[in-house]
């Protein structure tokens, strides 16, 4: 709990300064929300409102969601320059951002930093099915995860990491941003070993039909909310495929085969730019289980082309680019 | 709900289908490279290589025009399979428009089988311009490979 | 609901049996079904146990009477196809709560009115919604304050109550008390101690509610149009729908053609303000270019609009857009600022 609260107060000093020096218009970080457990984006554009600031393992939403459409000229007045903003990132956030910045989404020299030292995050829905879903009165999260939180009657559980712990989380090989301006505390978490994706590999060894069976099972809960494109700080076209009409892909309604495309088509266009922060499955309000579909995308680009999201701002994005001795062991021969 | 009752329905209209199955043709959507696959396919016509006919050809600028949306969509509007066709890497006519492809059809070819969609469905394939045969040779192989399994019944559209 | 309408009672270990009537009678059943922490409102078609100590049904009921795709019409060639869509089943929704009912009730004031929504009107009218009181409610449920209760019977055909051993049925419309004279034998008069425990029951229930402040909020809304106050609230917002989806008396609809060759059909389906598309012109102008006309438009529609066209508040308190919200935006916030 300590860690956490020094973290909350170091980025609450930094945030003052950056105010006080000017050098920064907005400030994107976490507040206290307003039900139990929660936390909320918050909008800062002073140094009085710094003490709002939080920081602890309820912090989950993906901040980097809100830049693509603070720096869209669309729709700005003539002369309209793009903000200073300084954006508080977790170690997936970071890496969200580095991959808007080389999509010209957010210019580099306008956004700053402020890396956090994130053990991970909680979530909500195991918490629930851990208190048999008695709704909490309260709570705290410790810096590695763990919870404890309190029930109408004022009875107190403890729950440990390992069984609160968001899925993304477990394997993350980058507890801080891999590249921001600002540490927020000098003392990072030990960078983990490499992402191991066993998960979609036990999937792949699953028969064809039992795959297509569970996609088709957790397909079907889906709404056509589009909280999960919302949510995904890649998700910024101003248009997207799912609602173009010239040409009309797919239609609105619920039948499996458009919501299946929908689902398909977007997280394809995930390839090589999804950093498994988990924001989708987070979002989505009938809990479908995207991962296993959205880290098969990430395996494959890691395995075929070698390439991490999010990493370097320099590096080119796996699809446009090339070398001339790719894998085409999938190309048919007569 | 109304999605588990319409793939209640979809798996009835499987159960439909296959008792029409010894009547049923595949239909196969081939998009073709204007510079290498379609005049292979072209060379194949005019050197009277027989081949079967199930294909519709649809002739594009290069391979690396195509959007997996076309797959998917041929897919929906009840295409029982998809074939790419390109210049062989290094003979792109645009230099390396089949390079940028080839990464995109690797990573589609296996999330499409991931899911579990047929990988006989949807096929990628090299071409030359002077490769008549091959070409006749790769399409039958793809028209078998989609006979074998059967008429389309993932992700196509019911109304 | 009217003086000579007399409350009934079962045991609750007879319930089961009345369900099965109620199906044999033609009706397709609707009831509460536990599905780990959620409960969804799901066909019965044998005969399990029913109890009624849940919050709130995970969606709302309005999928029964706007489902979220219907088709509403068919065509080939160039033809209407004339008997495309099909006459509705009798339908018996069991469980639903009273904040849904009085949703289901407002929306009839919009689907009803002359002249009438032919597709709502099939469904309300081969519906009978049974409602079960509430008597636990969430921590993010104010249906006291939008001028709801938990034992509110609009929209209603019939008032359930959990007593413990027994259950209360109050008929709360001309349909209702039909429905129940219809299984008559399997209920009885309720006794005077038994309506007393109801009363008792809702009161408590009711005290647990926070209020919140809404008196004049059509007027103050309508004044605060232009508020810089707007912002704030739109900017976390991303857009997503859940809130419109999730809400039960949210009606905004797209509709859409669809074809496959010479086969077509016409979609209504589900649409929300939230989305930009939603007032996108073809000219390629949106009145509505920003998150923050988006945010604010539907709480005026929702407080205050609502009030002008229909008389209510459109809002009946059920807390779903506060619990699925994934930035935690939440209305009461909004409101009471």
């Amino acid at each position: 709990m300590s860690a956490n609260v020094r973290t909350s107060e170091e980025l609450k000093s930094a945030a003052r300064k950056l105010f006080e020096e000017g050098k920064i218009d907005l400030l994107i970080g976490y507040e206290r929300g307003t039900l139990p457990l929660r936390t909320t984006p918050c909008f800062i554009t002073s140094a009085e409102e710094v003490d709002r600031l939080v920081w602890d393992g309820f912090c989950s939403n993906n901040l980097a969601a809100y830049l693509p459409h603070l720096f869209s000229k669309e729709g700005k007045p003539k002369g309209w320059q793009p903000p200073k903003v300084a954006i508080v990132a977790k170690g997936c956030d970071g890496r969200s951002i580095i991959g808007l910045v080389k999509e010209k989404q957010a210019p580099r020299e306008n956004v700053i930093i402020l890396g956090v030292p994130c053990r991970g995050i909680v979530d909500l829905k195991k918490v629930l099915r851990a208190l048999d879903h008695k709704e909490p009165v309260s709570g705290e999260a410790a810096e590695d995860a763990s919870v404890i939180v309190r029930l109408d009657g004022g009875k107190e559980i403890r729950l440990g990491r390992d069984e609160v712990l968001f899925d993304s989380c477990k394997d993350c090989p980058h507890p801080e941003a891999p590249v921001c301006d600002l540490h927020v505390r000098p003392e990072i978490p030990e960078k983990k070993a490499e992402r191991d994706f066993t998960d979609v590999a036990d999937f792949e060894a699953k028969s064809p039909r039992e795959r297509w069976d569970y996609f088709v099972r957790e397909i079907s809960k889906c709404i056509r909310c589009y909280a999960c494109r919302q949510a995904c700080p890649n998700c910024y076209c101003a248009t997207c495929f799912a609602e173009q009409t010239q040409p009309k892909w797919i239609g609105v309604g619920t039948d499996l085969s458009e919501v299946m495309i929908y689902h398909l088509g977007r997280i394809f266009h995930q390839a090589g730019r999804c950093v498994d922060c988990g924001a989708c499955v987070r979002a989505c309000p009938m809990s479908i289980d995207l991962r296993v579909f959205t880290r098969k995308m990430v395996k494959d680009v890691k395995e075929l082309f070698g390439y991490e999201a999010g990493i370097s701002v320099e590096e080119p994005p796996p699809l446009c680019t090339f070398k001339t001795d790719d894998d085409q062991s999938f190309i048919t021969e007569p | 709900m109304t999605n588990m009752e319409t793939a209640e329905k979809e798996k009835t209209a499987e159960k439909q289908d296959s008792t029409q199955v010894s009547d049923w043709q595949p239909r196969i959507v081939a998009f073709l490279c204007n510079w290498c696959s379609y005049a292979g396919a072209d060379l194949a016509g005019v050197s009277r290589i027989q081949y079967p006919t199930n294909v519709r050809v649809i002739r594009v600028p290069c391979s690396g025009r195509v959007n997996p949306l076309f797959i998917l969509s041929a897919l929906r509007q009840g295409v029982d399979g998809v074939l790419v066709s390109g210049c062989h890497p290094g003979d792109c006519h645009y230099i390396s428009g089949n390079f940028v492809a080839r990464r995109k059809f690797a990573l589609l070819k296996n999330w499409l089988e991931y899911v579990g969609i047929e990988p006989e469905r949807v096929q990628f394939s090299w071409v030359s311009a002077a490769e008549g045969g091959r070409f006749a040779q790769i399409l039958q192989k793809v028209i078998e490979g989609v006979r074998r399994v059967g008429p389309i019944q993932k992700l196509n559209k019911l109304i | 609901m009217a003086e000579d309408m007399t409350p009934r009672t079962i045991d609750k270990r007879k319930l089961p049996e009345l369900a099965g009537l109620i199906i044999a009678a033609g009706h397709r059943l609707y009831g509460p079904v536990r599905n780990g922490g959620e409960v969804t409102l799901t066909e019965i078609a044998e005969k399990p146990p029913l109890d009624f100590a849940y919050g709130n049904f995970k969606m709302s009921p309005k999928n029964f009477f706007l489902p979220q795709s219907e088709v509403i019409c068919r065509f080939c060639g160039g033809d209407m196809l004339k008997d495309a869509v099909s006459a509705e089943e009798k339908k018996v929704l069991l469980g639903i709560r009273p904040c849904d009912a009085r949703a289901v009730w407002l929306m009839d004031k919009v689907f009803l009115e002359e002249p009438g929504d032919f597709y709502y009107k099939q469904k309300r009218d081969s519906t009978i919604l049974i409602s079960a009181a509430c008597l636990s409610p969430e921590t993010t449920c104010f249906c006291t304050s939008v001028g709801g209760s938990p034992a509110g019977t609009e929209g209603s055909d019939i008032l359930l109550f959990d007593l413990g051993k027994a259950l209360l049925l109050d008929p709360a419309s001309p349909r209702g008390e039909d429905f129940l004279n219809r299984f008559s034998e399997m209920t009885s008069e309720a006794s005077k101690k038994q309506v007393s425990q109801k009363e008792q029951l809702a009161q408590e229930a009711a005290s647990r509610l926070k209020k919140i402040s809404l008196d004049g909020v059509a007027e103050k809304f309508a004044r605060a149009f232009d508020s810089d106050l707007w912002a704030a609230p739109s900017q976390k917002c991303l857009g997503c729908g859940i809130c419109t989806y999730f809400c039960p008396t949210c009606h905004c609809f797209d509709v859409t053609d669809e074809t496959v060759r010479e086969k077509g059909r016409r979609l209504r389906t589900w649409d929300s303000c939230m989305y930009p598309l939603f007032t996108l012109h073809a000219s390629g102008h949106n009145p509505r270019p920003s998150q923050k006309e988006r945010v604010r438009q539907r709480f005026m529609h929702k407080f205050s609009y609502s009030v002008q066209n229909h008389g209510e508040l459109f809002c009946v308190g059920c807390g779903r857009c506060i619990k699925n919200c994934p930035v935690n935006l939440d209305l009461r916030e909004v409101i009471t600022r």
